[in-house]
């Protein structure tokens, strides 16, 4: 780390500094500031432990873990942030989870993703999984399917939508009469068999069991999409190959086969053939969490530049006090909070609203999905050649504002809810 | 038979447990049909017709055939609100609580929907 002073080392490493941090100035300045959101005291208080998670335990592993092979995944964090609550925070308090609601995620998220957007998403597509098993309102499921998470151990849940052959089509609506050659259902004595194979699954190769959306056997496009709740140790159950991204490294998007895979009926979610309607309420809770994650990849890597600006002296001035930094670091600093803004009021909708909304969700995931790639870009240039190697970690913060441009919809599907819901052709 | 809201509530405000049950959760729902004026609000206090004496807990948005598919018991409440039959508003963490109020809902609107009208 040759060049750095001990403030840009502590930035890199996480590890040693005595300037304020950037969350400590914010933290301040919000506490001195009236806000029309004002956070109620068990999110703030899950806020602030995931802060400190985030700082303690995920910032000194995250280079690790990034240059790691794509097939390793740590463990490690995943107990620490269990002991913590993470993999049960929407499970209702009367279950033993912490019960914070869309709100809470995408907090706890932002502060996850503000050092580290891969184990964001570890815990994020668990709390996906598991979404089918809460919003089904079935007892009986919910008793099979919930305890795991409250036991010593941490166990995993996944969600499983993508397909070689089906994306988008399994995202747009207008797209889904062509998801014709999607993993089929087909019903056989007391439940269903299934057969198929998704792609890109978050904790696919690492969870315990998936949410699985497959078509009825003669019914296919929208009409036929049922939801399956698959043990992944089930006969018939292959997990494949680890996909090797270029971000998002840490957590495991991995192929899963369901070849002849009996499901008993008790494992569908919400009856046969309204897998469709689920996956749209689904996603419209998830796009708000994935908009807190953008959020806070954008902010990660906003700490990195602005604490680099403030103290990298060119032409005999820290950089910050040059008019263009000035402007792009302005810039960047309002992205995020209007960012941020755009994602708690989706939250706030998505607390209060079953179904939850299509605009807000939609249209806070799209700007923060943009905003983080506009700000982990600039700041990576701010540090010229040392953004551009990865000790210094601004980098990983510019691969990763890619990834959740992808998954849970992209700009164009993302576009096309935003306008059906300005046009009325959705809710 | 379908029975409406407002009978449906006022026969079980009259049992004392589910009165308390909604008396110690400080539960208040506002159902409302799309036809205008059908409004229903339901309290500890009672069932009143048209606005909401104060904001509701939770306001329930569906069809007459819709709360009858639920009341009846053919129609989880969870599938409604899949299928878009049912909006609710309010703290989504909240609709939990009425859980163990459904059975009670459910066997009072057998009840009534079995009596011959008069
Ligand atoms: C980090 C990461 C994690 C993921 N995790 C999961 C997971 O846990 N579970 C899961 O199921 N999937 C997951 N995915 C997969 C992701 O959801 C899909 O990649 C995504 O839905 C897009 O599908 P696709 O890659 O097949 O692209 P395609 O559907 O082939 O789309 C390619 C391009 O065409 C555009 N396009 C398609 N249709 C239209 C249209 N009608 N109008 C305009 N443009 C259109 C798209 O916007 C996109 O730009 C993950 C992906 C990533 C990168």
């Amino acid at each position: 780390m040759k060049g750095m002073t001990a403030m840009t080392a502590a930035v890199s490493t996480g590890t040693v500094t005595n300037a304020p941090t950037l969350s400590d100035t914010a933290a301040l300045s919000a506490a001195a500031m009236p806000s029309l959101f004002t956070l109620p005291p068990e999110v703030e208080r899950l806020r602030d432990e995931v802060r400190e998670f985030a700082r303690t335990v995920v910032r000194p592993r995250v280079l690790a873990n990034d240059l790691a092979p794509h097939d390793d995944f740590d463990w490690e964090i995943v107990r620490k942030g269990h002991e913590l609550g993470l993999l049960r925070m929407t499970l209702p308090e009367e279950f033993g989870g912490r019960g914070v609601g869309v709100l809470g995620v995408a907090v706890a998220l932002e502060e996850l993703a503000a050092v580290c957007a891969s184990t964001a998403l570890v815990f994020g597509a668990s709390l996906l999984g598991q979404s089918s098993v809460l919003a089904s309102g079935d007892p009986a499921l919910q008793a099979r399917f919930v305890p795991g998470f409250l036991g010593a151990e941490p166990v995993l849940a996944c969600n499983a939508i993508t397909e070689e052959v089906a994306g988008c089509d399994l995202l747009i609506p207008e797209n889904s009469p062509h998801a014709q050659e999607v993993t089929t259902a087909r019903r056989e004595g007391d439940g269903y068999v299934l057969n198929g194979v998704k792609r890109f699954i978050t904790n696919g190769a690492v969870a315990e069991w998936c949410t699985v959306f497959a078509n009825l056997e003669g019914h296919p496009g929208a009409d036929g999409l049922t939801t399956f709740v698959v043990p992944l140790d089930s006969e018939g159950v292959t997990r494949g190959p680890v996909a090797d991204k270029m971000g998002y490294r840490a957590c495991l998007g991995t192929t899963l086969v369901f070849e002849d895979v009996h499901v008993p009926a008790a494992n569908v979610v919400h009856g046969e053939g309204n897998g469709w309607n689920f996956l749209t309420m689904q996603s419209n809770q998830a796009r708000t969490t994935v908009a807190a994650i953008s959020t806070g990849v954008a902010r990660g890597a906003f700490e990195i530049a602005r604490q680099w600006c403030g103290e990298r002296v060119q032409a005999g001035v820290p950089l910050y006090r040059h008019q263009f930094s000035a402007r792009k670091l302005a810039e960047m600093s309002v992205k995020i909070d209007a960012a941020r803004l755009l994602y708690l009021q989706a939250a706030h909708q998505a607390d209060n609203m079953l179904p939850a909304p299509t605009y807000g969700p939609a249209a806070a995931k799209l700007f923060a999905d943009r905003i983080a790639i506009e700000v982990a870009e600039e700041a990576m240039s701010m540090l010229g050649a040392r953004g551009y190697c990865r000790e210094y970690d601004v980098e990983k913060f510019v691969r990763e504002s890619f990834g959740a441009r992808i998954y849970e919809g992209t700009p164009e599907v993302l576009a096309l809810a935003v306008t059906g819901a300005l046009y009325g052709h959705r809710a | 038979m379908t029975v409406d809201h407002r009978t449906l509530f006022g026969a079980l405000l009259a049992d004392d447990d589910f009165t308390a049950r909604l008396k110690d959760r400080g539960l208040s729902l506002y159902f409302v049909p799309p036809e205008p004026g059908a409004a229903v609000f339901v309290s500890s206090d009672g069932v009143a017709a048209g606005e909401p004496p104060f904001p509701p807990t939770l306001r329930f948005e569906m069809g007459q055939d819709t709360a009858h598919e639920i009341w009846s018991g053919r129609l989880p409440l969870m599938n409604a609100v899949v299928e878009r039959r049912l909006a609710i508003k309010g703290p989504v963490g909240r609709v939990r609580q009425l859980a163990d109020l459904l059975p009670a809902v459910c066997a009072t609107y057998a009840e009534l929907s079995a009596r011959p009208r008069s």
